[in-house]
């Protein structure tokens, strides 16, 4: 297919383009296969240049021959095109339409990028389950990696290497995946090297209602144990819900066959709960006419604050059983691709400093998210404005990065990242130049051949120049687990995605700005002080001549 | 003495409500003024001081296999029975400072020095001496300013015609385009009651304002309470009577709905485990973040009217000493970047509010009284300041600890600054006898120090226009940023050594 022919009117004069807080501009809008430019074609005006993936959805509307467009993006800003004619700008919104709603990945623009930045380091290759399996082989022997899923026949949405206790042979995990949804079957997500206890996730088991069971399951979890020791698992899900997916095949783990485990139900909410959630805040917060009651009764209405409490509560939960009771965990809910990953990510942050440093939270990313087969390409195709009803759509991964962001908030000088860094990650995981967030699995991506033919975003990000904007200037390395409050009114509404384009942020950056200048500031007369002290040093030691009188 | 039966109990456990792991063991030790609470394992050994005047009530709940658990409320404004002003904490606080530095301390704020620092008096505005002996009005400070051409017969009129006598007068001036805002109580007016001298009065207000040719009148009551006052012979301004005003309600609600929204908003921070929707509910039910937002718009009205429009203001409310001081003193920070440094805060503070009249011992309860006087009034002014922070973190010399500071303060009545009603019953009461606040703030001005503040920053220059969209308000501030504070306090004194 040609893009060509989805683009009627590829430009247009005379085009105002309006964003909140910001000066308006005039000047020619240019539609191109996979971007909406907007060009004052003057020196020292900045463009705009929009994704077409990153458009959720538009608006029309017309005053005479005056069309508007009222575009509305995936990252919650709202912007107002003003286009002369009528006849361009029903051509310009049809093609809008079109290009943001395309179907086939292919087609997608981080197929067509080209860097124009030098790479350092290939993000596709920094965070190989090989090398990351290296470290766990210098803590432990209990482990080992598996190769069982190498064509991705036994775990479509598993990677091809998987980290399984070292009794297990691959013959075991192939009847283990048969009981497990998705053929999710157990495998290591977390290795506490303070006290060698683990967190493992999976699908549910398939019991269905007569109670099946599966003998190498049950064997393959108890290998994690140690003598005499019980572990926790953690469905996700209310005992409600678990007992009603034993209707559809599923169920969870009965206390008869597995004596060794204390099972505890959490609630948080399906994707298509949370979806809705996500566009009743943002409709909240782009309100402005709201009185301080209403403001506060649509969010709590939202709900939005008290899913990000029942995510951070359970990994709080998770994280207390390792590492307070000395026990191991495991953690599911339905597919294992969502809530389940949620809770073991964020169960490491609290647990593990290496979590807390950019390559760290980019490993945790990689490892706990894309190679674990979040559908990412199905629950970001829409965001807030989507009009569309959701068929698969969910902001699980916002939610994640708003908990990491309460964390962040909570322990300021802990995170090698900043806030900049989590809003980058939101973004990029819903429209993006890169490679890195498309397809829903490990196995898609092969297919794709994602790392031949799209750029990896780490490759750009972990370069200095982009590193010196999302790092944290108040980082101390904290080699301690960290406890997150979760007290409602610890928990606060994430302004620097929700109240983005809804108010100016000029002050808040300035302080920002103020801040990084008296850390360098100090950074600097520090470092003026060791050197004078060497200095003070030397002529002590060298010429004791000059101590005398 | 006769009290404390028990001086010292050891193997006490200090529970962190919010998280029980936290909770600390220790010793506690009970003096004649302080409940002390010492860690015992801890290196550090972290104390924790309860100063009993700030206790409100302690309740025993029932023993449990670790001892038998006290519940001690603190500073919630209700009632500690039986104390005269002679028995409050300041009186017998006598840190090591010899007399003539005591007395010192009291002349380190005056309110005089702000007026000179505004360029006051001056062709338009004279400092008038007829509440010299508190006649007028007694609970008017001495020194007052009012319009050049005010004579002593109109303004004496003018108090007539006032509740508690209370005229207009000064409170912030504008030097740049003369522009003012002043004070009062609200008119007898009733129905229909009409009197020249404060027609006059007003009058004199509007003309001493040379590029305007009209003013501001503005109650900070709803329209609906007002109206009721007139009914008791009270109310509020007619246009009609009065020569070029704009008169303009603001809709800020009395101190009883203040105090019912503070004591709704403590029921939902005592909520044991509450959800998310608990707490959100509590907090939108209480209304305490709605009436902050009603006292900072109020703000922004006047500080909009006299930085954008040049026209002078006259701000009243009932009696003119609660919603007027707050109004007055919010429209005065944001417009005037000396009340964001520490010095301002202080001159503000005892200007607008301790000077003419905010009755703190009534509102803080500092001794038995009317319940029906407490309100938060004070604790609204600070958390606006709070707010506004948030929004503006380099236009502020002080930081948030300061604020808590005095916050705890306006309570403890270690100090006499906040001690009595009025300026009359502190000059008896407080200045011989008793030290002031504001110095100790000062000698320790390196722990009340904004790090992120910059006198030269953009943000910090004129007028500060904040946004009061309800989802710019934050929840009440929480104390927990320990991290980041620690960092700071560190940086700051390798800076200032």
């Amino acid at each position: 297919m040609e893009f060509a022919e989805l683009i009627k009117t590829p430009r247009a004069d005379g085009v105002v383009l309006h964003r909140p807080f910001m000066p308006n501009v005039e000047g020619t809008l240019c539609l191109t296969g996979h971007h909406l430019i907007l060009s004052s074609r003057q020196d020292n005006t900045e463009e705009l240049w929009l994704l077409h993936s990153n458009i959720d959805s538009i608006e029309k509307r017309f005053v005479g021959s005056l069309g508007s467009i009222i575009v509305k993006c995936k990252d919650l800003r709202v912007i107002q095109l003003d286009i002369p004619g009528m006849e361009e700008c029903l051509n310009i919104a049809s093609s809008i339409e079109a290009l943001s709603t395309l179907d086939s990945v292919s087609l997608m623009y981080p197929f067509f990028y080209r860097p124009m930045f030098e790479v350092l380091e290939d993000g596709w290759n920094s965070f190989l389950p090989q090398n990351a399996f290296k470290g766990l082989e210098s803590m432990t022997d209990e482990w080992r990696l598996s190769e069982v899923n190498k064509d991705f026949s036994v775990c479509s949405s598993y990677p091809s290497l998987v980290v399984v206790p070292k009794d297990v042979d691959d013959d075991a995990l192939r009847k283990v995946a048969t009981f497990r949804h998705g053929g999710r079957f157990p495998v290591l997500s977390y290795y506490h090297s303070k006290n060698g206890m683990v967190m493992m996730r999976a699908g549910q088991p398939l019991a269905g209602t007569n109670g099946r069971r599966c003998k190498e399951d049950e064997k393959l979890i108890n290998a994690t144990l140690r003598p005499g020791k019980r572990g926790y698992i953690i469905d996700t899900r209310t005992i409600n819900v678990a007992q009603q997916a034993k209707a559809r095949g599923g169920g969870f783990e009965s206390e008869a066959n597995y004596p060794q485990w204390r099972r505890i139900h959490k609630s948080i909410e399906r994707y298509n709960v949370l979806q809705e959630s996500l566009i009743k805040l943002v409709e909240a917060c782009n309100d402005q006419s709201h009185s301080m009651d209403r403001w506060l009764s649509k969010l709590e209405a939202s709900n939005w604050l008290s899913h990000v409490r029942e995510i951070l509560t359970t990994a709080c939960l998770a994280a207390q059983c390792i590492d307070r009771e000395g026990a191991s965990v495991l953690v599911h809910g339905t597919e294992g691709t969502d809530s389940t990953l949620q809770v073991t990510s964020l169960a490491q942050i609290i647990l593990d400093p290496s979590c807390r440093t950019i390559k760290g939270f980019q490993r945790l990313v990689e490892r706990e998210w894309i190679q674990a087969g979040h559908p990412f390409q199905q629950r970001c195709a829409q965001s807030a404005y989507s009009n569309s009803k959701p068929r698969h759509e969910a902001p699980v991964f916002l939610l994640f990065l708003d908990c990491v962001w309460q964390i962040l908030r909570q322990f300021p000088c802990s995170f090698e990242f900043n806030e900049s860094f989590l809003v980058l990650l939101f973004e990029h995981a819903y429209a993006s130049q890169f490679g890195t967030f498309l397809c829903n699995c490990a196995a898609e991506r092969a297919r794709l051949f994602l790392p031949e033919k799209t750029v990896s975003l780490w490759s750009w990000m972990n370069r200095p120049q982009e590193l010196e904007h999302l790092t944290n200037p108040l980082y101390e390395a904290n080699s301690l687990v960290i406890w997150p409050s979760v007290a409602p009114q610890s928990l606060l509404l994430w302004e620097g995605v929700f109240l983005r384009w809804n108010r100016s942020s000029k002050c808040l950056d300035e302080a920002y700005d103020e801040m990084v200048h008296i850390i360098e500031y100090n950074k600097e007369l520090q470092n003026k002080v060791n050197c004078l002290r060497r200095q003070l040093a030397e002529l002590e030691t060298d010429e004791p001549v000059l101590r005398t009188p | 003495m006769e009290h404390i039966r028990l001086p010292k109990v050891e193997n006490v456990k200090l529970l962190d409500r919010v998280s029980p792991r936290r909770s600390r063991v220790g010793t506690l030790y009970l003096t004649a003024t302080h409940s002390i609470f010492v860690e015992s394992l801890a290196p550090q050994r972290r104390e924790t001081w309860v100063l009993h005047s700030l206790v409100c009530c302690v309740e025993k709940q029932a023993s449990t296999e670790s001892g038998c658990p006290l519940l001690i409320h603190c500073k919630n404004f209700q009632r500690w029975p039986g104390w005269k002003y002679e028995e409050l904490y300041c009186f017998s606080y006598k840190p090591n400072v010899p007399e003539a530095q005591r007395r010192q301390e009291w002349a380190f704020v005056d309110a005089r020095a702000d007026y000179r620092r505004m360029g006051l008096p001056n062709s338009q505005w004279k400092l008038s001496s007829v509440n010299r002996h508190y006649k007028v009005s007694d609970t008017y400070p001495a020194d007052l300013l009012v319009p050049y051409s005010a004579t002593p017969p109109v303004i004496v009129g003018s108090s007539k015609f006032r509740s508690r006598g209370r005229f207009p007068a000064l409170s912030y001036y504008c030097k740049d385009n003369h522009a003012a805002i002043c004070r009062s109580s609200q008119p007898l007016s009733g129905f229909s009651a009409r009197c020249l001298e404060d027609e006059q009065m007003l009058e004199a207000v509007l003309r001493s304002n040379p590029h305007s040719d009209f003013m501001y009148v503005v109650d900070t009551r709803p329209k609906l309470n007002a109206i009721a006052n007139r009914a008791a012979g009270k109310g509020y301004e007619n246009e009609d009577n009065y020569s070029d005003i704009k008169f303009q309600f603001l809709g800020i609600e009395n101190i009883h709905v203040m105090r019912n929204s503070q004591q709704k908003m403590l029921e939902v921070s005592e909520l044991r485990s509450p959800s998310m929707s608990d707490f959100l509910e509590g907090l939108e039910s209480s209304g305490w973040l709605k009436h902050i937002k009603a006292v900072l718009d109020a703000g922004i009205f006047i500080a909009k009217a006299i930085a954008e429009e040049g026209v002078s203001v006259l701000v009243h409310c009932s009696d003119g000493w609660d919603r007027t001081a707050q109004v007055c003193s919010v429209a005065s920070v944001l417009l005037d970047p000396f009340y964001r440094t520490l010095r301002g805060l202080m001159v503000l503070i005892e200007k607008d509010w301790i000077s003419f009249g905010h009755k703190f011992s009534h509102r803080c309860s500092h001794l038995d009284g009317d319940p029906k006087e407490v309100s938060p009034i004070i604790d609204q002014f600070l958390e606006c300041l709070w707010q506004l922070m948030e929004q503006f973190p380099c236009a502020f010399q002080y930081n948030e600890k300061f604020l808590i500071t005095v916050h705890n303060h306006v309570y403890s009545c270690q100090y006499g600054n906040f001690i009595g009603n009025c300026q009359r019953e502190r000059i008896e009461l407080v200045h011989e006898k008793t030290h002031s606040l504001w110095s100790f703030l000062w000698t320790n001005r390196a722990d009340y120090i904004n790090p992120l503040y910059r006198p030269d920053h953009s943000q910090t220059q004129g007028l500060l226009r904040p946004s009061t969209a309800p989802y710019c308000f934050k929840y009440v501030p929480d104390t927990e940023k320990t991290d980041v504070n620690r960092l700071w306090s560190h940086l700051l004194k390798t800076h200032l050594n």
